[in-house]
């Protein structure tokens, strides 16, 4: 449809400089949802981080003309969406510094795995989901894919609350586990290559 | 006490059902190396979950960002911030608010049905007014002892009136609309559609000021060393140590929750008279929510914002069930819906709406969800939207 390769970054950025919305669409359909789930991690509210990684993108476009990407575009764009999650954060009492920065931690290093490595990990989780026990699976898929609140889990299903937590907390151990021990060289490795540089503090 | 737990906290905690006491434990658990790593590898788990079950719409996204970098005024304001905390800071006093939803059997619901403010005198002759201008109200007897100016119901400092006799009066708020009234103690209670304010009109010297609300209030109270302010529902009981907070008791909810905006209130169980129970303290963004049948409150951390916007005439859907929204509009709006496509009640939904009308806001999360809706008179009716293809 388009007259430009957008796969090539230097082309990309030269685009978005002089405000092609289709380099811009090609951009959404890059990095927005990734950029969502980043965000997610850190900040744990997928809504807020629609908004924080929408903003990014305006931003990006509003300061088109002086698009300075030495590094790569993507780690722009997410150290622009980080900054505007900071900002906002700014005004707020921040008491849990530490849990911040491991969520921080966590997003980047996701954010690092490779796509093939990343299919790799999700039909780990969808295997590892289909092996839960069937009340666990239950539970389970109602919080997570139908985003049901433990108490509306526990009334679905009738149960009580303590036993939505006890399941949801096996079923994430059992995911937990079976993602450190198979896919332990990967985290490993993006651990050892993470380039530093990348998004450390302001 | 120690891995078990911990895992389950960890888990809680990222599912945002944490309460702030397994929060603070959580905090303290992960000081440890080993144990940063271990809630890390929890952290990347439940991305990956969201991952696989929370699909993106990037395309959606991008036809928002033209909407806005097209209409540049308006759209790179994304999203009105309102100054909620700067707001509260304001008042020296109490925010109080206690949601009350009531439901059919209520006999509130009955002395609702002329759509306008109401007061009742219990003082034997059982006097309704309606409060429709400004007025002077007075007893029986002919003594005065509140006026209405400018739709505030203000009630004579108690100063003057040492020897008056403490009438109870009902205050009562229809849907659709909200009143503000200035006790006799000077404080200041702004109260929700469909709520049903109780409190003497002269309060006792040195006694502690109880009122009893059912529905949702704002409550600015004046300091008094010598007295407490209570702040009584069916369920729940908050003493107010000179700070802002909010109750919410849905009915049809089975839960009351406190939610502080400032300062510390103290909140226990309404166990009537013979209780003497302490009060639970919480801390400011802290909602304290007792459940039906439960024990005791279960408190967590919350944004304050959506529980006070109806002040302002904002309504604020934070992640919010169909069903909810739907109860939250009825009582607004005072209008019935009847929602015949049932699939949507447990849909989730956000926005901020000031001012709209409620044809507005159902086109609003019709954009993101097809129904249909037609309104008869009082009445919206949401349906399927196939099924009407097929009529």
């Amino acid at each position: 449809m388009s007259l430009y390769n957008y796969d090539n970054e230097k082309i990309l950025i030269g685009r978005l400089k002089i405000g092609d919305e289709n380099a811009y669409q090609h951009l959404y359909e890059l990095y927005y949802a990734e950029l969502c789930n980043y965000l997610n991690t850190i900040c744990g509210n997928m809504d807020l981080s629609k908004d924080l990684a929408q903003q990014a993108f305006i931003k990006i476009w509003k300061k088109r003309d002086s698009l300075l990407i030495i590094f790569s575009l993507k780690k722009y764009i997410f150290k622009i969406a980080y900054n505007l999650f900071m900002d906002s954060q700014r005004k707020k009492k921040r008491d849990h510094l530490l849990i911040d920065q491991l969520k921080y931690e966590a997003a980047n290093e996701i954010t690092d795995i490779s796509h093939d490595n990343l299919d790799i990990l999700l039909d780990l989780v969808n295997s590892e989901v289909d092996q839960l026990p069937s009340q666990c699976k239950r539970v389970f898929l109602l919080g997570k894919r139908e985003g049901l609140k433990y108490r509306e889990i526990a009334e679905e299903l009738n149960i009580s609350i303590k036993t939505v937590e006890r399941h949801m907390t096996k079923a994430l151990k059992r995911l937990r586990k079976r993602l450190k021990d198979r896919s332990g060289s990967v985290f490993v490795m993006i651990t050892l290559f993470k380039p530093n540089i990348f998004l450390k503090g302001q | 006490m120690k891995e078990f737990n911990a895992k389950n906290r960890i888990v809680k905690y990222l599912d945002g059902e944490a309460t702030a006491l397994e929060k603070k434990q959580l905090l303290t658990w992960i000081e440890t190396k080993k144990n940063q790593k271990i809630f890390k590898e929890f952290l990347k788990s439940q991305q990956l979950i969201t991952r696989n079950y929370k699909a993106i719409d990037s395309e959606a996204a991008f036809n928002d960002f033209l909407d806005k970098i097209h209409s540049d005024k308006k759209g790179l304001n994304l999203k009105s911030i309102i100054p909620y905390i700067a707001y509260a800071a304001i008042f020296i006093g109490v925010f109080l608010s206690t949601f009350y939803f009531i439901n059919k059997e209520s006999p509130i619901k009955s002395s609702l049905y002329n759509n306008e403010v109401s007061l009742q005198i219990v003082n034997g002759s059982s006097d309704h007014i309606s409060i429709v201008e400004d007025q002077v109200v007075k007893t029986k007897a002919g003594a005065k002892f509140a006026i209405v100016k400018n739709g505030v119901l203000k009630y004579l400092p108690t100063g003057n009136s040492t020897k008056s006799i403490a009438y109870q009066n009902i205050l009562r708020v229809p849907y659709g609309k909200t009143f503000k009234v200035i006790l006799s103690d000077g404080s200041l209670v702004h109260l929700n559609s469909g709520s049903v304010l109780t409190y003497p009109s002269v309060f006792q010297k040195n006694k502690p000021r109880k009122v009893f609300l059912e529905g949702e209030a704002f409550f600015k109270v004046s300091k008094d060393i010598h007295t407490s302010f209570l702040v009584n529902s069916k369920s729940s009981s908050t003493k107010v140590y000179g700070t802002e907070f909010n109750v919410s008791e849905y009915l049809d909810e089975n839960s009351a929750d406190i939610v502080l905006v400032e300062g510390s209130v103290g909140v226990k169980k309404n166990l009537g008279i013979k209780d003497n129970e302490p009060y639970k303290l919480i801390t400011p963004s802290q909602k304290a929510s007792l459940r039906k049948n439960a024990k005791d409150f279960e408190i967590t951390d919350v944004d304050v914002k959506k529980y006070i916007g109806w002040k302002d005439g904002i309504l604020i859907f934070q992640n919010d069930r169909f069903a909810d929204i739907k109860k939250k509009l009825e009582r607004h709006y005072n209008i019935k819906i009847t929602n015949n496509y049932h699939e949507i009640n447990s849909l989730r939904f956000n926005g901020d709406f000031q001012n709209d009308s409620i044809e507005k806001i159902l086109n609003t999360i019709k954009t993101h969800t097809d129904f249909s809706f037609e309104r008869k008179g009082d009445t919206i009716l949401i349906n399927n939207p196939k099924n009407n293809e097929m009529n």
